[in-house]
């Protein structure tokens, strides 16, 4: 059986991804934080965690996208125009989250699939949590000033 | 004729940008929010386009695009598949069901409308800015 990428590839693929659909999405770029200081994350107010699945022979995982309430409202802006939210739904950053999510997920799922573990992807879901005290999970990467954090994590299971 | 363009897709975002890119242009833009809602819609509004999503609930883009193939009225409707997932078996097998295209979200505007353009004509409203299309009337 082929060993899957290890951790800290896994969390490479998550932010080349990142950093691929914002830079395609919002003409954004993103960079790796180091380090993140508490007062940062609990100025952004509320977080929007969408988790997409990670569905393979043999394999499973998730990727999950953690991003500021704040910046899914600049990311629904700049897509949507003024307004900013489609007339549609009743959660449109909610919506919006869980499409990125889902475009992340997507690259990581084409990473994976060139390692020799082709996986397809859950629908996203998403919840509302206030920013994580501590060490929240996942790779911080820091985009207009915001702090959005991917984690991607993959493993054999039984057959 | 002014062409329809019918969109599948969950994400009413992706609704929402598809809508905001195709309003400058002489087109009819319908929706769907899964491939269920979508056969019906193209049975009523018979689309010059779809533009479908691979991943959604209720019924995903796959089984869509059997059953439109199946339908003797809708079967040579062109299809463009929009989808985050590009792994080559998942593009194998929407090649095998006759997508005339894919275009991997995310996407640059001017990527999709290059796409959209060589199946359906866009004409902008009001005769303004660049005509997209492979036939295209005086601007």
């Amino acid at each position: 059986m082929t060993p899957l990428p290890p951790g800290p590839e896994l969390q490479r693929m998550g932010g080349q991804a990142l950093v691929e659909v914002l830079d395609t999405l919002l003409s954004s770029p993103a960079t790796e934080v180091q380090r993140v200081s508490e007062a940062v994350e609990a100025a952004n107010g509320l977080d929007l965690l969408a988790t997409v699945a990670l569905i393979g022979k043999g394999v499973s995982g998730a990727v999950r996208l953690r991003i500021p309430e704040a910046f899914a409202r600049h990311a629904a802006g700049v897509l949507l125009g003024a307004g900013g939210t489609g007339p549609h739904t009743q959660d449109p950053l909610g919506d919006l989250t869980g499409e990125l999510g889902n475009m992340v997920a997507g690259r990581v799922a084409s990473a994976l699939g060139r390692s020799g573990h082709p996986c397809s992807l859950g629908l996203p879901e998403v919840v509302r949590s206030p920013p994580v005290e501590g060490a929240p999970g996942g790779t911080p990467w820091s985009c207009l000033g915001y702090v959005i954090r991917i984690d991607v994590c993959c493993h054999h299971r039984p057959t | 004729m002014t062409p329809t363009i019918l969109s599948i897709d969950d994400s009413t975002t992706i609704r929402s940008v598809l809508a905001r890119l195709f309003r400058p242009f002489e087109c009819e833009l319908c929706e769907a929010a899964n491939g269920e809602e979508g056969l019906a819609v193209a049975a009523l509004k018979r689309p010059d386009l779809i533009l479908l999503d691979y991943n959604m609930p209720v019924m995903d883009g796959i089984a869509m695009l059997r059953r439109l193939r199946e339908d003797p009225v809708l079967k040579r409707t062109p299809v463009i598949m929009l989808t985050a997932e590009s792994g080559f078996e998942n593009m194998a097998t929407v090649a095998r069901l006759g997508v005339r295209d894919y275009i991997t979200k995310p996407f640059r505007d001017e990527q999709l409308l290059a796409k959209v353009g060589r199946i359906v004509p866009l004409v902008p409203r009001a005769g303004t800015g660049t005509s997209i299309g492979p036939t295209l009337p005086p601007t």
